[in-house]
């Protein structure tokens, strides 16, 4: 026999095997793999460009230096307003400048799909930073992530070039949104806050829109005779509505030094006399079982639905209920069946927690919402700010308020409405005696709203926490954030 | 290609090589890299601040809650998900009535496979929307309204489910076996399929009842599987982040009752305003991550035993 070498090699090959670890350690010692550190050079903080790429000249017509032919991207939030409403501010701003292109995105989700691009240094020209999943406003602000608007208020109106657009909007318009007296953030709709009831039911059973406590514990004994539960939360989605009864029920009891008490942080504020009574009614409301049985489970438009369909009598929410209540959109994805014909939707001023509450009875808080913002690195920045000055012309502005029943900050805009919603938010509004206010919950969001008093509030609604455990956890909280010096304080005087 | 074999395998390894670096590799390392720092995640600027973030950690009341329900959902979901897989696997492939020659599952086994393997498939948004319905926590919710009318449940007091903190857990966990049980069923049932047929046999030949079929036969010959399966098992427990957000209120039960690390994570990072929020978030994610990795490689030498040939 030969000595020949076999030409196929040996069965086993006589060196070491083949393995996934030779393999790579063979790559390892060629310097395929690159150490993790200069990856790192790829990392998620690259710089961005600060420049302001589509600035045209500056002109009384063009205040803010647009380029008629460049892109603007606006992303809008999709929720109670909507979605038309986007596509015909895109209209209005072609019919001013015909060449350039407005992209709109609508998204319900605007920190999920938005944060990255903020993180990125590439943000969108035009946000409006609303909803459920919205970015903290006061965290862009203080890392300058979104452009002052004071140049927006400086400019002319669009209808009237010798106004500028401050004066061309309701008082008061820049109470939420600001920041150490400058404007941050534009809330464009004018809503106003209440008690919700159907006008229809009452006409029929005899019923009057209580004042005081004792004449709502009267109505709630002949609600509940009737079949009706006197009130309705939905608690598992809507405990921000829970926080806005008690709030308003404080301020009525005790004026506004409760409410500018415990928004500056002062000692005990949580145990005054006023806030202890509004927190009592609460629990009351629990104990004595005038609520809707099995509501700490449901969704705000399940709540809605139920009172719409007749189950509960009085239901807390904003000016935009008859809107969200019939959009399709929501509907669908919360099985509801919308408003019955024959529903009288009517807004009533809160009532008191007390028969001698200290502020008049029919107060009500009026809160501008639906914040818009122009971040500071959009690549077309100036197209932001011009596409949100066509926004607060009255043209617009009564068109939105024909596609989504709800008033704007603009003057002079939404006459004429066809709805009962609407004429009575109207008329509740423009007969209030006082405004209702506070401002810790915006100001002191995260540790003492979404840490403390939204889960501490589930508990009392679902009675399984007593008035001075919420008021003593409340409390708490307040001293942890006045001894936290990384909070920014701030405070006010009315 | 003896000589060129080498270079020729990482030719065709470098491309999934590179991908798995930089889109599994890299962000972990920038995580940790992060979770030294204050950053916001709102601009590009940030501070390093050391292990500032990992002692603020330690005193963080939430995060120790988060970490009590996950070790919670870590021990009972393991062992009720493969308990019930197993006996299905068993019941549906070998135990069925030894009356008739051959090893066969019970009656209908065909049909039940499918039935049990279906949760597995739906998607979580169809998850959240079926028990959203059946679990409503007033008289319209399904099981409330069929407790109510066989009387078990008062009218004025129905039962709260997922929103009351002493029963929320318990809900999801009952909701992840019943997703979960059907995918392992069919791993064990591949499983079983690969043992011999005739080692069965000759336990039933021996007057083997079920139940000592099942744990003298078929349990030690499924070892090797179950351990695997119970690591897989125990790593979706430490996660939990799509029930927990789909299904409960506040996307962490009442009162942070079924708050997991995931969802901690979550929402520290991208929630309300904290300064430094999405560092800190970082340094919960490194937690999180080394230990899943404790925990697996504990799991995985406890379990290891030597290979059974057959």
């Amino acid at each position: 026999m030969s000595m020949r070498r076999m030409r196929n090699g040996p069965a086993r090959p006589l060196g070491p095997a083949v393995t996934r670890r030779s393999v790579l350690g063979q790559a390892a010692a060629a310097g395929l793999i690159i150490p993790g550190a200069t990856l790192l050079g790829a990392c998620a903080t690259s710089d961005s460009d600060d420049d302001d790429g589509n600035q045209g000249d500056r002109s009384a017509d063009n205040p803010f230096g647009f380029a008629p032919d460049s892109q603007v991207d606006a992303v809008f939030f999709a929720g109670g307003f909507g979605t038309e409403y986007p596509e015909a501010l895109a209209e209005e701003f072609a019919t001013k400048w015909p060449d350039a292109q407005v992209g709109v995105t609508t998204t319900e989700t605007i920190a999920t799909e938005m944060q990255p691009r903020f993180a990125g240094g590439n943000p969108p020209d035009f946000l409006n930073n609303s909803g459920d999943d919205e970015l903290a406003l006061d965290g862009l602000v203080t890392d300058g992530a979104v452009h002052p608007l004071t140049e927006l208020l400086d400019a002319p109106s669009l209808d009237d070039p010798n106004t500028t657009v401050r004066d061309s909007l309701l008082a008061g318009f820049d109470e939420v949104g600001s920041f150490n007296g400058t404007l941050y953030a534009l809330n464009y709709v004018n809503s106003t806050y209440g008690i919700w009831y159907n006008a229809g039911l009452f006409q029929e059973q005899g019923w009057n829109p209580p004042a005081t406590w004792s004449e709502f514990l009267e109505l709630a004994t002949q609600m509940k005779a009737a079949g009706i539960a006197p009130f309705i939360n939905g608690n598992a989605t809507g405990l921000w509505y829970m926080q806005n009864v008690l709030m308003e029920w404080v301020n009525l009891e005790g004026g506004h030094e409760a409410t500018i008490a415990i928004d500056n942080l002062e000692p005990d504020a949580w145990h005054q006399p006023a806030v202890v009574t509004a927190v009592q009614r609460l629990q009351e409301l629990v104990d004595s079982e005038l609520v809707y049985p099995g509501m700490e489970g449901l969704t705000h438009i399940q709540a809605q639905q139920a009172w719409l369909d007749g189950e509960a009598g009085f239901l807390w929410c904003g000016t935009w209920l008859e809107g969200e209540m019939s959009d399709p959109a929501t509907l669908e994805e919360h099985e509801a069946s919308g408003i019955p014909g024959d529903f009288q939707m009517t807004l009533m001023a809160p009532w008191a927690p007390s028969d001698n509450p200290a502020l008049p009875s029919g107060s009500v808080r009026n809160q501008a919402g639906e914040p818009f913002v122009i971040p500071t690195n959009g690549a077309n920045r100036a197209g932001g700010l011009e596409l949100l000055r066509v926004m607060l012309s009255k043209g617009f502005a009564n068109r939105f308020t024909e596609l989504t029943n709800s008033f704007t900050i603009v003057k002079d805009t939404g006459m004429g409405v066809d709805s009962s919603a609407l004429a009575s938010a109207a008329e509740v509004a423009g007969s209030a005696p006082d405004s209702l206010l506070w401002r810790w919950e915006t100001w002191y969001n995260a540790k003492m709203y979404v840490d403390t008093m939204q889960p501490q509030m589930g508990e009392l609604m679902a009675g399984r926490i007593s008035a001075e455990q919420f008021l003593d956890a409340m409390q708490a909280a307040a001293d942890e954030v006045r001894d936290d010096p990384e909070i920014e304080k701030l405070t006010r005087e009315a | 290609m003896q000589r060129g074999k080498y270079p020729f395998i990482i030719g065709f390894l470098a491309l999934p090589v590179a991908v798995y670096l930089v889109f599994m590799i890299s962000p972990f390392a920038q995580t940790a890299v992060y979770s030294f720092t204050d950053w916001g995640a709102r601009t590009t600027d940030f501070n390093y601040i050391g292990f500032d973030n990992y002692t603020r950690l330690l005193e963080d009341e939430v995060f120790r809650k988060a970490f009590g329900n996950s070790m919670f959902f870590f021990i009972t979901l393991p062992v009720l998900t493969i308990g019930l897989a197993l006996f299905f696997a068993f019941m549906l492939n070998v135990g069925g009535r030894a009356n008739r020659a051959g090893i066969r599952g019970v009656f209908g086994s065909s049909v039940y496979k499918v039935i049990f393997f279906f949760p597995f498939i739906l998607s979580i948004a169809i998850v959240a929307i079926v028990w959203g319905t059946i679990l409503r926590t007033d008289s319209h919710g399904i099981a409330n309204a069929i407790l109510m009318g066989i009387g078990l449940v008062d009218e004025d007091r129905p039962l709260l489910f997922l929103s009351h903190p002493a029963t929320v857990k318990w809900i999801l966990v009952a909701v992840a076996v019943w997703g979960f049980a059907g995918f392992f069923m069919v791993l064990f049932s591949a499983g079983m399929s690969a043992i011999p047929k005739d080692i069965f046999e000759a336990a039933v030949l021996d007057g083997a009842k079920r139940g000592q079929q099942f744990f003298r036969v078929t349990l030690p010959l499924l070892r090797d599987n179950i351990s695997v399966a119970w690591v897989y098992v125990g790593i979706l427990a430490l996660d939990m982040f799509a029930l927990v957000v789909a299904l409960t209120p506040q996307q962490g039960g009442p009162n942070n009752a079924s708050q997991v690390m995931a969802t901690q994570i979550y929402q520290t990072a991208f929630g309300s305003y904290r300064p430094g929020q999405f560092g800190y978030a970082c340094a919960m994610g490194v937690t999180l991550a080394l230990f899943t990795l404790v925990l697996a490689i504990i799991q995985l030498r406890v379990l290891r035993r030597d290979r059974i040939e057959y």
